[in-house]
């Protein structure tokens, strides 16, 4: 029985105990906010690329001029926009205060990351001899391959319901977001078809975007009349940022039937295991979808 | 005796009798070992070196181009070591791109260099490195069926694996894949912000995938692609395969109707424009006094029983020496050290010579046996002790690799993907029990009957945590040293 001198503390099975149980507890009460936080950080986007701070019933520009202040990687550069619509939908772009002769929609060119675009609609096909005067806010881009930038453009879906919607008086704001890829749904999306979620008038669709994804654009519909002022258009097209052309994709089943396309078989090589698929830009496609 | 059998090797007689082999070569080997020493050491004095030549009697040894590196540690055998260096510096120089190359003629003579030195790195790595009788005896035996395990390897094959499995795309993995040159194409992971824009598939996510003992796997997640399976020697091998990225962003919309009425009905409400302030205060509502906090006046010596205050240590765990039992029965050899820890000390060698005549008498199911060249090998007790010790290494290693590839680096919702996947077995030994997982990610359905495998498999799917299917093939056959599996299906992207 050896006594206990005090001058070795760990020495004692109690005291060692303990004393383990109590540096345990601080070493846990340290680490667990720091682990909290990381944890946190690590399942949360950077602020940089949210927009809790900002709503898009704002006026539009105000979103896009913030991504400009903060310098968003992106801005003042041109991505690739596709408006579409319902069928013979026309679609004017603006250039130098005026709009420039109709295009059938879908109209797909380049637009400036940080602008703000005022299009005209017309020929709406249930309401004809109507317009409307949407804008649209680009506020962020995508980075597709080079040169396969026609392929992946920002899908502007106008639709038929959005526009009764805006002839009627009503405002319809589209947040357009690029899906988060590790939280997406498991729905079959058909081509040129657009998941939407409704929110409500209070709430705040970029936040709400901003939860679902990364939002790379704002559509706004509800102008049915250009306010002249005394025949200047350049505050009402918000100063003609400049947009680029670009070419849509081209539909090879059209090439092939029209004859400026080969029909090629594919080439199965003797030792190849299974068949061997199309071209890196002509996916098969399946036919009954 | 009882077969140790490991789980379930379906339908495969070869490999069950591989297994029962290996446990019976446990026990074999275990006493071949020690009897092994002797016959090298004594029965074959004057030699120098058991393995001065190329022995006939060691097993084949597996393709030249499967040997990544041969490290042979001891000073005399860096002559093998050098040479291995040559050729990896000459394979890596067949990575060049053909504008780097001198010209045609001297690349073919530096591939008949590289096969010729490939073959001699074959035949000089397999001979015996010599180890000094000073230093510890680690050795191995290896007759081709089966192996034991050794500690300290000297001599070790490693399989050709694909480079960077996470954060690499195999772009060919076609019969390249047996070449040591880079099958696999390194292609860059896109950055974290735009990483959205991309499906993934492949790899293993966390947490990593582990395998239950009903052969099933926990842990794939979503995107994760893997391959496990099962060594000669009861390892179970997870393997994941690279990572495929494709560009197939797809957007989404958050709509908000707003109107003159709906406006008018959530902007502004009155309460909040009246300044909330407290309207009086009465005074009958202060604080009257002051709570005077209790402090201690003193402290209780509190007197510590005696009976914990000492320390009574208990015996030391390290001295407790762990039975090496191979089987039921008792045997007096498990005294010995070798046998315990596998250290060979030589103040046990008269011990053991004799212990081993002892259990050929005790052990008489499992007699020792050491069979060289046909010939039954005479044990011979002298005073002489082992002058050289001879290493063979033929690990039990996780030797599968598995590539895999997509037809298209970009798609659009609606669009069909094939992915390919491709194992091979590039180690010296068969595997197992294999069985390949695929969990597709929420963007991707697979495409009812598209699947083939170009070995008999079952092929079954499950649903996944993500609204997709997790696909598996569980290969009916081992996989032999350089062979393998293709397997192929579609995916819809979603």
């Amino acid at each position: 029985m050896s006594p206990n001198d005090g001058s070795n503390f760990f020495s004692h099975p109690l005291r060692s105990q303990a004393k383990l149980r109590v540096l345990l507890t601080a070493v846990a009460l340290c680490t667990s906010p720091a682990l909290l936080c990381s944890s946190a950080v690590a399942q949360s986007r950077s602020l940089s690329d949210v927009h809790y701070f900002l709503n898009s019933n704002q006026a539009p520009g105000i979103v896009a001029g913030a991504q400009v202040a903060r310098g968003t990687p992106g801005v003042g550069t041109f991505t690739a926009v596709s408006i579409s619509g319902p069928a013979d939908l026309k679609v004017a772009l603006a250039r130098d205060g005026h709009f420039l002769p109709t295009l059938e929609a879908p109209v797909t060119t380049g637009m400036l990351v940080g602008g703000v675009y005022r299009f005209r609609v017309t020929n709406i096909p249930f309401r004809p001899g109507e317009e409307l005067y949407p804008t649209l806010e680009i506020i962020d881009r995508i980075t597709p391959p080079a040169g396969r930038e026609h392929r992946f453009p920002i899908p502007i879906v106008l639709t038929e319901d959005d526009l009764r919607l805006a002839l009627d008086g009503a405002l319809v704001t589209r947040v357009i977001y690029l899906e988060d890829a590790e939280n997406a749904e498991p729905f079959a999306a058909l081509p040129g078809e657009q998941r939407t979620f409704d929110v409500g008038p209070a709430d705040n669709a970029l936040k709400t975007a901003d939860q679902l994804g990364r939002p790379v654009a704002i559509l706004r519909i509800g102008s049915r009349v250009p306010t002249d002022l005394q025949g200047d258009l350049s505050a009402f097209l918000f100063g003609c940022p400049p947009w680029v052309p670009l070419p849509t994709a081209p539909n090879r089943d059209a090439m092939i039937r029209d004859g400026v396309w080969p029909e090629t078989i594919p080439v199965e090589r003797d030792n190849q295991p299974f068949s061997e698929s199309p071209s890196e830009d002509y996916p098969r496609t399946p036919r009954a979808l | 005796m009882r077969v140790h059998s490991h789980r379930r090797f379906k339908g495969n007689e070869l490999f069950q009798s591989m297994l029962a082999s290996r446990t019976y070569v446990r026990l074999r080997v275990t006493f071949g070992l020690a009897l092994a020493l002797f016959v090298a050491s004594f029965s074959m004095t004057g030699c120098g070196t058991l393995g001065g030549k190329a022995k006939p009697h060691l097993p084949a040894l597996p393709e030249p181009a499967r040997i990544a590196s041969a490290e042979p540690s001891a000073s005399d055998a860096s002559a093998s070591w050098k040479l291995t260096d040559a050729v990896e510096s000459i394979e890596q120089s067949e990575d060049l791109p053909p504008e780097q190359a001198a010209d045609t003629t001297q690349v073919n003579i530096e591939q008949t260099r590289v096969e010729q030195r490939r073959n001699q790195v074959a035949s000089v790595s397999y001979e015996a490195p010599v180890v000094s009788p000073a230093t510890n005896a680690a050795y191995r035996v290896d007759d081709g069926d089966y192996t034991i395990p050794m500690i300290n390897p000297q001599v070790s094959y490693e399989a050709v694996e694909c480079a960077a499995p996470t954060t690499s795309m195999c772009t060919n993995c076609g019969t390249n894949c047996y070449s040591s040159s880079a099958p696999c194409l390194n292609v860059a992971e896109p950055q974290r912000k735009n990483s959205n824009e991309y499906i993934f598939d492949g790899g293993d996510q966390e947490p990593s995938v582990v395998v239950k003992k009903d052969w099933t796997a926990a842990g794939v997640d979503p995107t994760d692609t893997v391959i496990y399976y099962e060594t000669l020697g009861g390892q179970v091998c997870v393997k994941p395969s690279n990572r495929v990225p494709i560009y197939a962003p797809r957007f989404g919309a958050v709509r908000q109707v707003t109107g003159v009425t709906l406006a008018a009905r959530a902007v502004g409400t009155e309460r909040m424009l009246a300044p909330v302030s407290p309207a009086n205060i009465r005074e009958a509502d202060l604080a009257g006094n002051v709570t005077v906090p209790i402090a201690p006046h003193g402290e209780q010596q509190v007197g510590m029983l005696d009976a914990f205050q000492e320390n009574r240590l208990g015996v030391p765990i390290a001295q407790v020496v762990p039975p090496a039992r191979m089987s039921e029965t008792i045997v007096m050899f498990e005294d010995i050290t070798f046998f315990a820890t596998g250290e060979m000390i030589y103040d046990e060698v008269p011990v053991l010579g004799r212990v081993l005549a002892n259990a050929r008498e005790w052990y008489n199911p499992e007699s020792v046996e050491v069979v060289i060249d046909g010939q039954q090998a005479a044990l011979v007790v002298d005073a002489k002790r082992a002058q050289d010790v001879h290493v063979y290494e033929m690990p039990d290693k996780c030797a599968m690799r598995i590539c895999k590839a997509a037809s298209h680096t970009i798609a659009n919702s609606g669009d069909i993907v094939r992915f390919t996947i491709r194992f091979d077995n590039v180690g010296p030994k068969p595997l197992g029990n294999a069985v390949v997982m695929d969990s597709l990610s929420a963007r991707l359905e697979y495409i009812e009957g598209s699947q083939q495998c170009s070995v008999d498999a079952k092929f079954s799917t499950d649903a996944n945590d993500v609204g997709s299917q997790v696909l598996r093939w569980e290969i009916d056959e081992a996989i032999s040293p350089s062979a393998g599996g293709v397997i192929s299906f579609d995916c819809r992207v979603r």
